[in-house]
Formats: C-alpha cells, structure tokens, sequence
C-alpha cells in the first residue's frame, strides 16, 4: 500500500478565533517497503499527519490516498471502509502503555483482533496474540495471564505494541516509539520494529525528533516544519543540507557536524550513520 | 469533538469587566441571583434583562458566545417548562388548550414561561462570570471571600488548592481522553453503533486508562509539591494580590440600581404580567 498525500491541509479548531493551520498544503508519497520517518519539532504538523493516515483526522482539504482507498471521500462507502483502512494501517501512539486497559496482557493484545476479526474463533485469536507476543519478544506463556499494569515501562510498551500488531497491518504507524525509553530498550525496540518491518508490515513510518535515530534507521525521510514539508529524501540528502535542518529546529546527526568538520583535512562521504562514518572515516584517514 | 464542550470557556479580551476584582465579580453574581429570584413580574426581568445587557456590552464577548451558555442546561429548561405548563394551577384561571389529561392555562402557561425565563437569566448571568474571569483568579475570590471561615478553623486554602488543581487538570484530562479516544480507535473500537449496553462496555478501554493515568498524575503532582516544601496555608503569600478597583466601585451602582429598580417594580406594579 503507498501513501499519497496532495496539498493536504488541516486547521484545529477551523472556524473559531483560536483556529490553528496544522498542516499547510502537504504533498507527500510514502511508496510501499519503504522505513519511513517523518521528523520535526514539537508542532510542526508531524503527530497530525500522521493521524490522517488512518482516518483519525477526517480530510480537510486536499486528497488522500492509502493504498485502494480514497481518505478525502466523504460518502457511505469510505465511512463503511474506515475500520478496513484502520486494520491496514496499524498506529502505535506516543507512550502506548497509557492504553493499556484490560485484565490480563492476553486481553489487551486480543483486543484489536476481535475487534478487527469479528467471526474469527478463540483458536485463530489464541494464535494471532501468541504470535504478536513473541514477535515483540517476551514469552507468551509467562506473560499472557498477568495484568499490564505489574509489567514494568519496557515491557508495557512492547504489549502496547503487540496490541498493534497482532492485528497484523500492512503499514505500521508508531509516534516516537523510543520516548522515555533507555539506551538498550531503545535498541532492542529498533532491531524489533526492523523485524516487524522484514516480516509482516511492509511499510513502517516512524515519528521522531532525534536526527541521529533517523539517520541509523531510516530508508527516507519528510521533514516538516511549521505544517509545511521543508525537505524529502534518504537521510543522507537530508543531512548534508545541515542548514535547512537547523532552521527547521532541529539537531543534524553529530556524523554531520564531524563530516563538517574534518572537511578540510580529508574528505568522507558517508550516510551519516555512526557506523559507515566511523569507517569512511578510517579510509580516508588510511588514504591520506 | 471533546473540546467542544465548554468549560472553563476563559474569552480572553481586555474590557472592563474583564479587569474587575474576583471578589466584587462573585459578589456581585450573587446580588443578581438574588435579585432573580426576588422579581415578581415580567418588568422587573426587564430591569435584570437590562442589567445583563450592560454586562455583556461591557465585557467585550460577543453575545453569541454568551448564549452558547444556554445549550448545555436547554433540556433542563425545556422539561421545566412542560412540568409548569401541564401542572401548574391557579385560581380563577382561564383554559386555553385542553385535550387528554393535558391541560393548559392562561396562568400555567405564564408561570411556566416565567420560570424558564428565570433559568435563562440565571445561566447567562453566571456564564459571564466564567466567560471574563480565569479559573484561577476564580478560585483567588473564592479563596478571598471564605477566609473568614479561617477563624472556625475551616480549611480555606487547601480547598481552594484543591479547586484550582481540579481546574488545571480538565484540559490535560480531556487532552489525555481524546489521545486514548484516538488509540482505541486505531485498534478497532466503535463508540457509535451498538446497542447501549454494548456502547456503555465500549466505555471501558476509555476509562481505565483515564482513571489510571488521572492517579498517576496525581501521585507526581503530590511529589513535586513536597520535593518543593509546599505545606499549605499558614504562611503562604500571593503573587497576585487582589485590589477592589474604580471599575468595581461603578458596577456597584449598576448593582444598586438594579436592585432598586425591581424592588420598585415589585411594590408598585400591581399587573401580574
């Protein structure tokens, strides 16, 4: 399924005194297979792009297309058409421990399958959840009867994300996944989300505000600013404009600002990722 | 669609209502609710009519904004006036409809307009009270005008503490629903169709995350509070200090005259209407 956006334009509170232009005139294609990340800063339109992408947001202005279905469609057939699109395009919100709610973590992750699968039987289900369980790495069997709120903050957001995927979607959606998590969660979660990304999603677009966490992971990138997109590209053509992102209020990678640095004494060309830097690096060091 | 419920609906322009004290602005509320349940007569809501009209032109809020305030106790009004119209009765009154068990009269259907009328005036006045002043500068005349109760040992400040931080938090509160409202949906859940109970189970993977969340919350405000030494009222001083103003010395007329005006009304009208 490919995501294509046209000058998608969106206002909270559209009508009154305190109307905000969230997104302004958005065009963008996310092609299918791709590791998507959409970055910017705090308000800059990114959480509420995102949100169009399933229909949370109703279309305002400008059209939406995901996949066979038309978004900025507003007639009975789209509207019996959401909960498909919503099962095709899985989304992961920012902290989604806080929506943990059912008794036990089986519940929790079963929830999106009876709701998506209406007919299908508890055998169908008991495997849908084993699978999205373990897919996120923790042990079923251990797990599957204990109430999500005696987990601790990694492994509640991993039943979150089960939760998401067990419905199995062809896009996968996720807000900042690694927030609040530390250094080897934050790893793991990435190697789980590239896992997911080879296995059952086929496209994965993820929301961030940490250029070096894009640089790492990321196939392609949208940044935006100010609800307006500012550039489109591999992170490798987004970085090496180290302006254009530091107008937009962001970080550029620390690679970019060595590869800034040691302009002069030798010439590296990397894609900004700490490990291919670190080796063009000592190549060209070796060379001089 | 949760934001647009009113609350603490803060119109943000300068006006001279605006910059009056707290205090005279709840005193005064109560003066012209008083004053609403004292009018006898038609006339004498024309008098708390005009009161109010000065209130609004004075307050800079369109009076659109200022209506609004009626939606939410509209189904309140609606059942009043039916229940007066059908079953009120007085002496010597006159039928104007009558079909069934259902029967209307000149002065059922007087009274009945009469009462409604006085819950209209007795929102609007109050929305203008809500529409001008923050919550917080609320909660400061609240505060303010209770401190006499300090001498019974009453505990004033923790109350109006606790107000104030039940106010701070129904934005986050409703922020935080509409997140989760979104969350669920993503995975599936419909709000919309079903029967009730099926839509009142629907309710569940709302509210647990939401009463959680709101304990959390308050497990980390509580924190920060000690973590900053707060121990209440005693010796605790305000950045802001309230101050009676000019601006509350001319609304006291207003007030005045108002009051004499229905009372006026009240003695030497002798027209039920």
């Amino acid at each position: 399924m490919d995501v294509v956006a046209r000058e998608l334009t969106y206002h909270y509170n559209k009508g009154a005194k305190f109307a905000v232009l969230a997104l302004d005139d958005v065009s963008l294609n996310i092609a299918e297979g791709e590791f998507f990340g959409v970055i910017g800063h705090t308000g800059s339109g990114k959480s509420t792009f995102i949100q169009h992408l399933n229909a949370l947001i109703p279309v305002e202005k400008g059209s939406l297309i995901v996949g066979s279905y038309d978004l900025s469609k507003r007639d009975k057939k789209t509207k019996k058409s959401l909960p498909e699109v919503r099962k095709k395009v899985g989304m992961v919100f920012q902290y989604p421990e806080y929506q943990l709610f059912a008794e036990t973590v089986y519940d929790d992750v079963a929830f999106g399958i009876k709701n998506f699968y209406k007919s299908a039987d508890k055998s169908i289900i008991d495997q849908k959840v084993r699978k999205a369980i373990e897919t996120v790495g923790l042990n079923y069997d251990e797990i599957k009867g204990k109430s999500p709120f005696t987990l601790s903050g990694g492994q509640k957001r991993r039943v979150a994300i089960a939760g998401v995927i067990a419905v199995e979607p062809e896009i996968l959606v996720l807000d900042e996944p690694c927030a609040g998590l530390d250094p080897q969660g934050k790893t793991k979660l990435w190697k789980l989300l590239h896992d997911i990304h080879k296995t059952t999603a086929k496209t994965v677009i993820i929301v961030s505000h940490d250029m070096n966490d894009v640089a790492e992971q990321c196939s392609k990138a949208a940044m935006f600013d100010n609800g307006k997109i500012v550039a489109v590209g591999t992170p490798k053509e987004l970085f090496s404009n180290v302006k254009l992102i530091e107008n937009a209020g962001l970080e550029v990678p620390v690679t970019c600002y060595l590869t800034d640095e040691l302009k002069e004494l030798v010439d590296i060309d990397s894609d900004f990722k700490t490990s291919s830097f670190a080796k063009a690096f000592a190549d060209a060091v070796k060379n001089r | 669609m949760i934001k647009d419920v009113a609350f603490g609906q803060y119109y943000p322009v300068a006006s001279f209502v605006h910059k009056m004290d707290p205090r005279a602005k709840i005193l005064y509320l109560t003066a012209y609710i008083v004053l609403i349940f004292i009018v006898k007569n038609f006339y004498g809501f024309a008098v708390c009519a005009a009161f109010l009209a000065l209130a609004v032109i004075f307050s800079r809020v369109p009076i659109l904004k200022v209506l609004r305030s009626v939606r939410a106790i509209i189904f309140i009004i609606i059942v009043t006036f039916l229940i007066n119209l059908f079953l009120h009765r007085e002496d010597q009154d006159v039928v104007i409809f009558n079909w069934w068990i259902f029967t209307i009269t000149y002065g059922s259907l007087r009274f009945a307009l009469f009462m409604a009328l006085r819950l209209v005036m007795l929102i609007l006045g109050s929305s203008i009270l809500t529409l001008t002043t923050t919550p917080v500068s609320l909660t400061d005349g609240i505060e303010s005008l209770m401190s006499p109760l300090k001498i019974v040992r009453f505990p004033v400040h923790e109350l109006a503490l606790v107000m104030s931080i039940a106010l701070r938090f129904i934005p986050t509160l409703m922020e935080e629903t509409e997140r989760i409202i979104s969350a669920q949906k993503a995975r599936g859940a419909d709000f919309e169709s079903g029967n009730l109970v099926s839509r009142v189970k629907a309710l569940i993977p709302i509210l647990i995350p939401l009463i959680i969340s709101a304990f959390r919350r308050a497990d980390e405000l509580g924190d920060a509070m000690e973590a900053r030494c707060y121990t209440g009222s005693k010796v605790r001083t305000k950045y802001k200090k309230l101050k009676l103003g000019v601006n509350d010395v001319i609304a006291l007329f207003f007030v005045l005259a108002a009051f004499a005006g229905v009372i006026v009304l009240n003695v030497y009208t002798t027209a039920i209407i």
